[in-house]
């Protein structure tokens, strides 16, 4: 028994990042549930949700070669999800349901699944730039994603089709690599990755214009 | 170098969005009618702004800290970042919160704030990061802290997931039914004009079925409807408690409200053009439905 403890104690770090692993899953399928008893189909969603119910009819008409008729924002969104739901195909099939029905089902889910990745996403993120312990980022993630979740209107915008949670992983990722850049100004992979990163933000959700004075102001005190 | 990150960003939005995106004017018209929608802020929307803010960060920003006294630091080069940069980077969630402080814009759209906010919780990571670390013992940080940190995430399935889904799933299966009934009324032959927030048939064909966020009794004479379908919730926008955010002097906001009134009293209605109207359903699960049928 003694022995175990010491192998156990030898290995601690490996042994909590694996706790913490199941941890996260758990976390996320638990959170996943909850998504997948959300979906439904485009008709019903619209009886509470106008924009989300679009956002299902555009997944569902979005292809990465052609125009979905929404060219007002969410490119990036909108071919993402078509994506996600082209590899699943129609698998979101409670008995009973039309073709066209399960085909929007899927778009649903995929959209939300979206929206949770992101939320997990920025969280791991913010983990990675607090600290280089893997097992504390594995518990920060959980720690930021359960404090996150628990505002009404970050989790509303995990279980409604919308676009921030994606655009907010993406402006993150941006801000960071952006970040990165101005440590090591010269660094041209830095320059151009978040150069990047910022026009597939835009790409995402136009909300991006409210920052353009703040890019000028960026610029002129380099 | 300005010249060239614009040329880099404005190549990955082409990219990403071709072809949809080499049509400019589209986005461009949507931001400037989209302006249109926000008013100038007042001492309301304020308070709604800062409350939305205190509400979606508080959290956040006290474990932020926390959580780093307890981890080993990063080897990230944020160390390096100059306080001009911190000035730089904050300029790219302030100069947004600040404009959407300006309108008001937030009590229907607190999710605005989410992305700006998330960029203001990496910017004090990096802020952090600059800072010294307390020194524990490597055995105590790496085998006993993150598990207290879980702890402290009070379940790691907040009780608000449950709530909102609650929410939005609880009429369900009376929103299925009056999609039942919606289509059942198409395929005999009727004409519907639906409220945005009602369910639809998505397989309708030709002008079976309209959706308009204004209505009146001109277009319904004109256009033939024989049934509509009202959002009770929607409609109350128009018949009672008139928000100080509904935007009463768009062209159609008064007939619209001449045309909800009618139907208000649930009581037999009848158009200018001498259609009449019974209500044949009503389904009472959340903000509610009603379909009115043409009589005559």
């Amino acid at each position: 028994m003694r022995s175990l403890w010491e192998e156990i104690f030898r290995y601690r770090v490996n042994v909590i990042t694996l706790v913490l692993s199941v941890a996260l899953l758990c976390q996320f399928a638990n959170i996943l549930t909850y998504i997948a008893a959300n979906v439904d189909s485009q008709s019903i969603i619209a009886a509470t949700d106008d924009d989300a119910s679009s956002g299902i009819a555009k997944v569902v008409k979005t292809r990465w070669w052609s125009d979905n008729g929404w060219a007002h924002y969410g490119r990036f969104y909108f071919r993402t999800a078509h994506s996600l739901q082209y590899f699943w195909g129609m698998t979101a099939a409670p008995s009973g349901a039309q073709a066209h029905e399960v085909w929007e089902r899927t778009a649903h889910f995929s959209i939300m699944l979206i929206s949770l990745l992101s939320v997990y996403g920025y969280c791991y993120l913010l983990s990675t730039v607090l600290t280089s312990s893997r097992p504390h980022r594995l518990a920060s993630t959980v720690l930021f994603v359960a404090l996150g979740l628990s505002n009404s209107t970050w989790i509303e915008f995990v279980l409604r089709a919308h676009p921030d949670h994606l655009f907010a992983l993406v402006c993150g990722l941006a801000f960071y690599v952006s970040a990165r850049w101005l440590t090591s100004i010269n660094d041209e992979r830095l320059f151009v990755g978040s150069a990047l990163l910022w026009g597939i933000a835009a790409a995402t959700k136009l909300s991006i214009v409210l920052m353009i004075p703040a890019f000028l102001l960026l610029f002129s005190l380099l | 170098m300005a010249l060239r990150y614009a040329g880099y960003v404005s190549f990955a939005y082409f990219v990403v969005g071709f072809p949809q995106s080499i049509v400019l004017d589209r986005p461009v018209l949507f931001l400037m009618t989209h302006i249109q929608v926000y008013l100038p802020a007042d001492m309301e929307s304020l308070m709604a702004w800062g409350e939305a803010l205190v509400e979606q960060t508080w959290k956040i920003l006290l474990a932020i800290p926390l959580a780093a006294t307890f981890s080993p630091s990063s080897y990230a080069r944020f160390v390096l970042l100059s306080m001009k940069n911190f000035l730089q980077l904050a300029m790219l969630f302030i100069f947004p919160l600040f404009m959407l402080f300006c309108r008001k814009s937030l009590v229907p759209s607190e999710h605005y704030l989410i992305p700006f906010l998330v960029m203001l919780y990496l910017w004090l990571g990096f802020l952090i990061a600059k800072l010294p670390r307390f020194k524990i013992s490597d055995q105590l940080v790496t085998s006993f802290l993150p598990m207290v940190f879980m702890l402290m995430s009070v379940g790691s399935t907040p009780k608000a997931i449950s709530e909102e889904f609650n929410q939005l799933t609880s009429c369900r299966s009376e929103h299925r039914e009056l999609s039942s009934l919606i289509s059942s009324l198409i395929r005999q032959g009727e004409k519907l004009w639906l409220d945005p927030y009602t369910p639809y048939d998505e397989t309708a064909l030709g002008d079976a079925q309209s959706i308009s966020w204004t209505k009146n009794w001109s277009d319904a004479d004109k256009l033939g409807f024989t049934v509509f379908v009202f959002n009770k919730g929607f409609m109350n926008r128009y018949t009672s408690n008139v928000s100080v955010y509904s935007r009463t002097e768009n062209p159609g906001w008064e007939a619209t409200q001449a045309f909800y009134l009618d139907f208000k009293a649930g009581a037999l209605v009848t158009s200018p053009a001498g259609a009449k109207f019974e209500r044949i359903s009503e389904e009472g699960c959340g903000p509610s439905h009603e379909i009115w049928r043409r009589v005559n």
